[in-house]
This record gives C-alpha cells, structure tokens and sequence, in this order.
C-alpha cells in the first residue's frame, strides 16, 4: 500500500525471528494470550504462530507452520493490529468502513453478524472501502474520529461469495483448510484517511430497520464494539477507550441496523444505509 | 482448580430447561432475566464465549484450532473463580475436550427420541421426516459448512451415539436426568441434581427455584418478554414441554423408524420396554 503520511521515522518495526522471550510474571497468563506487567503480549495461535507486541512499535513474528495461504498473517493483521492500537491509545473499532455519498461509515458488529458481507453488498452498490474487520479511530482532542489508512482485504465465507456472485475457487483463501476467501486483491481500495461519520451497528432480528441508537446507549454501544476489548481493559485503557467513546457518539451518527441474516435482504439493508447517508 | 460440570445432551432434551433451574437457584429461588442465562452456563462451542475468555477472533481459526481453543477456554474456565463452572454441551463425549482432568462431573439430559424429533425439527425448521434422519446419522456433525456459525464444529453423532457416548465413558461420575423424570417429580429430580452438583439448596429455595422454572412459567416469560436464544425459525423456544406428547404428532411410520434407528438405547433408557 501506499504511504500517505508525511516523511517520518519507522512507526512499527516488525521482525520475523523466533520468540525466546519469556514473561516471568504476566498479568494475564493464559496461554494463546499473555500480557506482561509492562504492558508487552504474547499471542500465540498453536502450531501456526507466535506474535510478541511491544510498546505499540514492535512486533515479533514467529511462524510455526507455513500455509500455502500464509494464514498467520490474518492475526498480524486482526488481533495483533489490535493489540498496537490499545497499546498506542488508539480506537480499534470492531467495523468495517464504507464511503458511502462522500461519507466514511463504520458498519460495526460482533463476529459473524455480517460486517464484511454488508460491506461487500455496499461495494457491489458503487461504495468504496476503506477498512475490513478493523477501523482505526484517532480520537483525541485534535482528531475526534479520524480513520486511519487500512490495507485492502475483504474476508468473506464461501456461501456470502456464493450468494453475491462471486466464484470463490477463483480467490486466495485466507487459510488453507478455512472456507474463506480474501477479495480485498480485486478491489479499488480507498486508502485516503478521513473523519469518521458515522456507526451502524449490525443486530440480527426478524425485522429490517435501521434506527438511531438512544443516546443513552451509545457510548456502551461504541465500547462494545472495540476490538480485543478485553485486552485494552488489561492494559489499563478502560479510561481512554470510554473518554473516546463518549467523543465519538457526541460528534458522530450511531445507528442500529437490525436485519434477519438473509441474503436476500442485502440489497434493502444497502438501500436503507444509502437513503440515510446520501448516496 | 476445580474442575466443570458438564451439562450434555442432545439438542431439544431440557438443557436450557436445566440451565434456568439453576439460574434460578442461585438467585434464590427467584427466575433471573433470561439474558442473564449465560452467567450459569455458556455454551462451550458457543465462539462468542471461547472469543470473550481466550480473547482471540475465533472466525479466523480452523475447525482444528477451534478444538485446542475450545480446551483452553474449559482450562481457563476451571482456574477462573468468577466464571460459572458448567458449561453446556450438545458433543457427544470428547476425551480431549472433556477431559477427567479438568471434569467434576457431568450431568446427562435425556429424553425420548420420539419427544426430541418433533421439537428438533421446528428447531432446525426441518421437516419432521429430515430431523429423524438426522438424529439417525453415525458421525453426524454439525456447524462444519462453507459458512460462518455461531458455534464450532460438533460431533453430535446419532441420538443413541450421543447418549451412550457419555455413559459409556468411565473417567467422570455421571448423573442421569430422564427430562419426562423433571416433568413429574420436578422437586425430587431437581433435588437430585442440585446435589450432584454439590449444591445444598433449603427445600424452601428449591421448590421456589423449581416453581419459578415451570414450564409454562417459563413460556408464559418468553411470550411477554421474548427469549433471545431463540432461533429465527421457530416461533417459540419453549414449546409445549409435555412428555409423551409425540403420539398425536408423529405419523405411525416416523415413530416406527425411530424406535427401528434407537431401539436399543431406547430399552437402555426406558423409552422402551425390554424384549
């Protein structure tokens, strides 16, 4: 991808080399993830890879077991990217991001609710993408929502290929015995940075209908969206993250996007995102 | 450590009838929300739950690592005072996955197959036909498909596999609970599970906690509030909740198939009389 920044000094190093580090007294010292008191994780995904993250700058790759499809960078790329942001007080929101009309929408939502399927829909509609899986949010003072630039990736199931038109066999799969596609190879990737301006959050009901989120609810809704949350929260960014929450659903749009997860009704959902956002 | 109570059974065979019993025990004798259902006991290939304790996307694992995260997850589960110690299972035994090492015991739910087939399939929305020859099926497995599933990869196996597999496993204490035996001597069955789980509730609290969960208590809540463990397909999760009520739904051919794919567990279990 390319770089859109400005002239600076490496912002994250990572090394490919194996992990001798131990962590003498982590904080949280189950297996697949341990945190050390000084804020350093260990990711270990068994028999495929090992990532050491460190201080938001560094990151240590360990490969256990090479895929043809080079699964562990899904990790790199998901909960390790994550993991950089907690540590670097940045908002990793659990979302996929669209340019929909001009404006960057964050379809959020738990696994499995349909985020990058919507996206893809959305996409199929003309809109670009800016992010799958996980949106970067700088929210501080100066920046309240400003998405960071992603890399071109859209992880999408077989049966979602299949019932939008894709021909999965012809795609990379992102893992070697994993029915799963990566798509990001095929499209016109938005990488230009830009303000956040809106949340809709993916609930499976048997009604479609896209309604605001009370205020009330949204900075919880926000919050339990942040990826690896739990992570952030063991590394004592609890404070940060609701500060953060709060300026984005003051300054920003959230809405629930409520759908029985059916195909079918893809193009509805799509329909009602563009009618509120503009085309 | 200590270790978990395993809450198994075939789908549609009362564990979620189980599970707010003991939701309703530990609140006193009073019937707790049913969003807070999950505080007693998750389901153990539920992703959302391996993801919330392992902290890693389980959507990008192989049905492979699923099983080790699903290990580690009980693993953390049994060193983690504040998490409930049962877990509900519709696998059919795994040494691996429920290992001695990390079981205190598992509780057995059955119910009669003819019973099970009716619900299975509204709860699949199915053909009764279809869910019979599914609870038929050697092997069977479930949530292994081209899409993403809320739940790992099971192996439930055929209704009889299932239930022998867990009684025929000699590593943990088993506790067998007949659903049709909670329908007609609730407090005595409940009792008894109560106490297999170490459990020593005054009979005051158990007969409230087993009040609080009648079954038409328990579906009288979900019409006024709804139940969100419910599928989409079915119009209500908890149904009628009779025993013997599949002689006025099967046709006499779905019901001969059952007792010809099942008649020997069935014996075992007292759906059927011997000879």
């Amino acid at each position: 991808m390319p770089w859109t920044g400005a002239e600076v000094a490496t912002d994250v190093t990572i090394v490919a080399r194996p992990i001798v580090e131990e962590f003498s007294d982590p904080i949280s010292p189950q297996r697949w993830v341990k945190i050390d008191t000084d804020g350093s994780i260990l990711l270990t995904i068994p028999g495929l890879v090992r990532f050491l993250v460190r201080h938001g700058k560094s990151v240590t790759v360990e490969i256990l077991r090479d895929e043809v499809a080079q699964g562990w960078r899904l990790f790199l790329l998901g909960s390790v990217l994550s993991m950089l942001c907690h540590q670097r007080r940045l908002l990793p929101l659990h979302a996929a991001t669209v340019k929909i009309g001009g404006r960057n929408i964050a379809i959020a939502g738990h696994s499995g609710m349909g985020k990058s399927t919507l996206a893809f829909s959305l996409m199929q509609r003309g809109h670009g993408l800016l992010s799958d899986d996980v949106t970067v949010l700088e929210v501080n003072s100066a920046q309240c929502g400003w998405i960071m630039p992603a890399f071109p990736r859209l992880k999408l199931w077989y049966d979602t290929c299949r019932a939008l038109g894709v021909e999965p066999e012809t795609l990379p799969r992102v893992r070697d015995d994993l029915p799963k596609v990566d798509y990001g190879r095929s499209i016109d990737f938005d990488y230009t940075p830009g303000p956040l301006d809106g949340i809709v959050i993916l609930n499976e009901a048997a009604e479609l209908k896209l309604v605001p989120e009370p205020k009330s609810h949204a900075v919880t809704a926000i919050l339990g969206h942040v990826s690896r949350r739990r992570i952030g929260h063991l590394l004592g960014c609890d404070r940060s993250l609701f500060a953060q929450a709060a300026m984005l659903s003051s300054k920003v749009e959230v809405l629930q996007l409520s759908r029985p997860k059916q195909f079918e009704l893809l193009p509805a959902a799509a329909v009602l995102i563009e009618e509120h956002f503009g085309r | 450590m200590s270790g978990l109570y395993w809450l198994a059974s075939y789908p549609k065979s009362g564990n979620t009838w189980v599970r707010c019993f003991l939701a309703a025990l530990s609140a006193g004798g009073e019937m707790p929300d049913f969003a807070k259902l999950t505080k007693t006991a998750r389901a153990s290939a539920a992703r959302a739950w391996i993801e919330e304790v392992l902290d890693v996307p389980t959507s990008d694992l192989t049905q492979d690592e699923l099983v080790l995260a699903r290990r580690a997850m009980h693993e953390i589960q049994t060193q983690t005072p504040e998490l409930s110690r049962y877990l509900k299972v519709h696998d059919r035994y795994d040494p691996v996955l429920f290992a001695p090492e990390i079981t205190a015991g598992i509780v057995l739910i059955v119910r009669d197959p003819r019973d099970v087939a009716p619900s299975y399939a509204e709860h699949m929305g199915v053909s009764l036909d279809y869910a019979i020859e599914l609870m038929g099926r050697p092997g069977r497995k479930v949530a292994d498909g081209e899409d993403y599933n809320l739940h790992a990869s099971q192996i439930f196996s055929s209704w009889s596999d299932h239930a022998a597999s867990w009684l025929e496993q000699s590593a943990s204490q088993v506790l067998l609970l007949h659903y049709e035996d909670l329908t007609d001597r609730p407090v005595e069955n409940f009792g008894r599970l109560a106490a297999f789980l170490g459990l020593k509730p005054d009979s005051d609290t158990l007969r409230l906690a087993v009040e609080a969960t009648r079954f038409d208590v328990l579906r009288a809540r979900e019409d006024t509030l709804g139940f969100g463990e419910r599928p989409v397909q079915m119009n209500r999760f908890f149904r009628q909740g009779r025993a013997g009520a599949w002689s006025g739904v099967l046709t006499e051919s779905q019901a001969d198939r059952i007792v010809g794919d099942h008649r020997a567990m069935m014996i075992r279990l007292g759906y059927l009389p011997e000879g």
